[in-house]
């Protein structure tokens, strides 16, 4: 994994640093500049209203009597099934003169574009991260430390701060992280919405091609900030993460909401309205037009496809990702704090170079996987394996060595160790994590398009190479095909969830 | 023991059917070209498979790909790739039966790319915020300060490049550069891609816009009341620079000649009828008629801008002139 995080790195190198002078003069114009502070103030817009969104309905769908809780979460996650241009391509069809909303409703919107239009599909895209990460912590909540707290007088506000934040910090950071990293990475919602980022900058440059130095320098440039991001998201989780050292863990009473339940039930169908159903709704009204050609596109094989890499990468992820995390979170010091960076940094490079890496290293080294499955899972496991790290640590961190330790001393081996104890207590942060890897796989583009099988079509290729003809009748079948796959693995995950109540 | 005769039965059929099988890269998008593609295997007998992309990552994969490439045909969606592809040596060259089924126009001057249907730039523009009268005779006309903020263009599509090279070769580096400029200067708002500007002169985002011809008709296809038009510049303007997609055989392919065999049904009336019919392309072999919702083929090129296609594989000066001028 090591070689495969570090050789796209070094290939990115070669060629930024093998090309002909004044290409480092680009890399420092003032263009550069602006994308890289415009890629902060979107991450941080971005962050802000998802924490916004993401906390109250955690906490709602965790900590409160609510009826259809399961429904909720589930409807909570599916936003991250919906890929990024489809999401941008159904904001822009809904504003200005000729919008949906005028069309249909007779009400002319504001057409979302710029800075605002990115916020907002950014937002609803990728607060998932934040609930589900939260909602991971919410659950395993220890309430003997609220209980201690309320026992030296401290009320609301304090009791949260002394109790319960240091709790979910880490779900949150890990949460924080990956919505940020999502929007560094993001060209598809902000070239659509014209607002120039350092990816959509790195995306403009692929696009010529023939000279791959430009996009090579800003990507080493997007990669250097994601380090530097990643080293203080370390210094943040440092020394506050030490794991709880409590052997009992009991769960914390739910709260009722009294006269509060209209408003939370309001809340969060208004939540969904926004995030899932406008863009479903768009879906559908795309999807009941007279299709615009004679479509052979098949929606069934695509989907057999999509499943594949999907189901095949969220499997592979949790089995990659835990030996890391063991040494990480039980390990004192910077090596092991390092290690645990490094999917991180496979999330960082961009998926164009990443993949042009990856036809260079294969052809180079093992020319037989070259355009077969198992390479292009790998190169999905790679870039996605940061999406399985959060969810495993931050319940990874409240699993006590000793129960592992009782588990040896008992005479059971590391596998039974594993089955009877670990995996169990693991599990609801293991099936975040691989909902978390199947979506993002299931409308993954550019690594697709480019290092899978001759022939080999996802229903996010067939998203794409529609919308790209203005299709968009015929698209919108495959974009709902995508939502109806992941909300069933969502499903089958939940009901794993359920199971170990 | 049954299943498995019946298996090596067809296998053995389908190995006869099909006695050559050809890859192609195209960067003609799936949605557009499948279901001709299933006429290919029907029609040549040569089984066809496909390989999906954006023309210059396809491009840019048959460079790293390099002898390794398991692709016999390029099918790019425009000329300039094609001839820099040609350029560094990586296309073989065409029989002259091949090359001789479309007009001189449309070929490679060195025979190694051969056009299989045409597209034509064109002005595009809001029907209910645009006076008819109003409209700019020339693409150097949209620099008037009354145009300020309205237009829209692509910078990162591969046809308005190849626009771009062309006023390059025309009209000099010196005056593309400076009409460059004065457009960034006019506040000409950058999609980011041509069916985004076609939706933006719908929602009265922009009034004109700088798009491929067939966008529009694709649009009003499903949507007969889309409030947007379009025309061309006056005759000869480099606005209306007419490019090409086409198809190449890549040099050190097994299976040229079935790859040729292949190159010669995208040419033959079917595939032609199907390009111009289906796609609202203009076709490009000798002989071949154009949809008639398309304006006629010969007003087309009365009006088209005369310029050898093979100048359009200079994009890396492009390239450099847009980073220059900051609009990359």
């Amino acid at each position: 994994m090591v070689v495969g995080v570090f050789a796209p790195l070094g290939y990115l190198a070669y060629f930024a640093l093998t090309s002909e002078t004044g290409s480092f003069a680009f890399v420092v114009r003032a263009q550069t500049l602006t994308a890289v502070w415009n890629t902060f103030a979107l991450a941080a817009a971005v962050l802000f209203f998802g924490t916004l969104i993401a906390a109250p309905y955690a906490f709602l769908t965790t900590r409160a009597r609510l009826r259809g809780e399961r429904l909720f979460v589930l409807l909570g996650a599916l936003p991250l099934a919906i890929p990024g241009y489809v999401l941008a391509m159904v904001w822009l069809g809904i504003g200005g003169d000729y919008g949906l909303s005028q069309r249909v409703l007779g009400v002319g919107l504001w057409r979302a574009n710029g800075f605002w239009g990115a916020t907002l599909a950014l937002t609803v895209y990728t607060f998932p991260y934040l609930f589900l990460n939260l909602r991971a912590a919410l659950t395993r909540l220890d309430p003997s430390l609220a209980e201690v707290a309320r026992s030296h007088g401290l009320r609301g506000w304090a009791l949260w701060r002394a109790a319960i934040l240091p709790q979910v910090r880490a779900a949150y950071l890990a949460g924080a992280l990956l919505v940020v990293l999502h929007v560094l990475a993001d060209f598809g919602v902000t070239s659509l919405m014209r607002f120039e980022t350092l990816s959509f900058a790195i995306y403009r440059q692929a696009q010529g091609a023939f000279d791959r130095t430009y996009a090579a320098w800003l990507s080493l440039v997007l990669v250097g900030l994601t380090a530097v991001l990643l080293f203080v998201d370390m210094r943040f989780l440092r020394g506050r993460l030490k794991p709880v050292s409590g052997a009992t863990i009991r769960f914390a009473p739910r709260v009722a909401l009294g006269r509060w339940t209209a408003p939370a039930y309001l809340y969060l169908v208004g939540v969904i309205g926004f995030s899932l159903l406008v863009p479903v709704a768009a879906l559908f009204l795309w999807a009941s037009q007279p299709p615009e050609f004679d479509s052979v596109i098949s929606w069934k094989h695509a989907m057999r496809n999509s499943l594949v890499l999907g189901v095949g990468a969220a499997v592979c992820a949790p089995a990659l990702v835990l030996p890391i995390l063991r040494v990480s979170v039980r390990r004192e010091g910077l090596w092991a704090r390092l290690l645990e960076r490094i999917p991180y940094l496979g999330y960082a490079i961009p998926p164009l170079p990443l993949a042009l890496a990856f036809v260079w290293l294969t052809l180079s080294v093992v020319p037989d996987l070259y355009q077969t499955l198992p390479l292009l899972l790998a190169a999905l496991l790679l870039r996605f394996l940061a999406e399985a790290v959060g969810p495993i640590r931050s319940l990874l961190m409240r699993l006590p060595e000793r129960v592992e330790e009782a588990s040896y001393a008992l005479g059971f081996g590391w596998l039974a160790t594993l089955r009877r104890v670990t995996a169990p207590l693991l599990r609801r942060g293991v099936l975040i994590a691989m909902a978390f890897v199947f979506l993002a796989v299931v409308k993954e583009l550019p690594l697709t398009l480019i290092l899978a099988p001759n022939g080999f079509d996802t229903l996010a290729t067939n998203v794409w190479t529609h919308m790209e003809e203005a299709h968009f009748a015929l698209a919108a079948p495959h974009a709902l095909a995508i939502l109806a796959v992941a909300g069933i693995f969502v499903t089958i995950l939940q009901f794993g969830e359920q199971e170990q109540k | 023991m049954f299943n498995a005769r019946v298996l090596a039965t067809v296998l053995a059929m389908t190995s006869f059917i099909y006695a050559e099988e050809v890859v192609i890269y195209s960067g003609r998008s799936r949605s557009l070209v499948a279901p001709l593609v299933k006429r290919i295997e029907a029609k040549t007998g040569v089984k066809v498979t496909m390989r999906y992309g954006k023309t210059a990552h396809l491009a840019m994969l048959l460079m790293e790909e390099g002898e390794h490439s398991p692709a016999d045909i390029f099918w790019a969606q425009d000329a300039g790739a094609l001839s820099a592809l040609a350029q560094k040596g990586k296309l073989a060259p065409l029989p002259k039966s091949l090359l001789e089924k479309v007009p001189v126009a449309f070929r490679d001057s060195g025979g190694r790319w051969v056009a299989t249907s045409g597209r034509a730039r064109v002005l595009a523009y809001s029907k209910r915020r645009v006076d008819t009268a109003d409209l700019p005779k020339s693409v150097f006309e949209l620099t008037d300060p009354k145009w300020k903020g309205l237009v829209g263009w692509a910078p990162t599509n591969g046809s308005f490049q190849a626009f771009v090279t062309a006023m390059r070769a025309r009209e000099g580096e010196e005056k593309t550069r400076k009409w460059l400029k004065a457009m960034i200067a006019n506040g000409t708002k950058a999609y980011a891609k041509n069916t985004p500007i076609l939706q933006a002169l719908a929602a009265g985002e922009i009034d004109i816009g700088l798009p491929n011809h067939y966008y529009l008709l694709r649009f009003l296809a499903s949507d007969p009341e889309f409030p947007v038009a379009q025309t061309v510049f006056q005759a000869g303007d480099i606005g209306n620079l007419v490019n090409v997609a086409g198809a190449a055989v890549r040099k050190g392919s097994k299976k040229s000649a079935a790859a040729q065999k292949v190159i010669e049904f995208l040419l033959s009336p079917e595939a032609q009828g199907y390009f111009t019919e289906k796609v609202f392309e203009y076709p490009v072999a000798n002989g071949a008629v154009a949809n008639k919702k398309l304006l006629p083929m010969d007003e087309m090129q009365k009006n088209a801008a005369s310029i050898d296609l093979n100048v359009l594989k200079d994009l890396a000066g492009t390239l450099e002139l847009m980073r220059d001028v900051g609009l990359l």
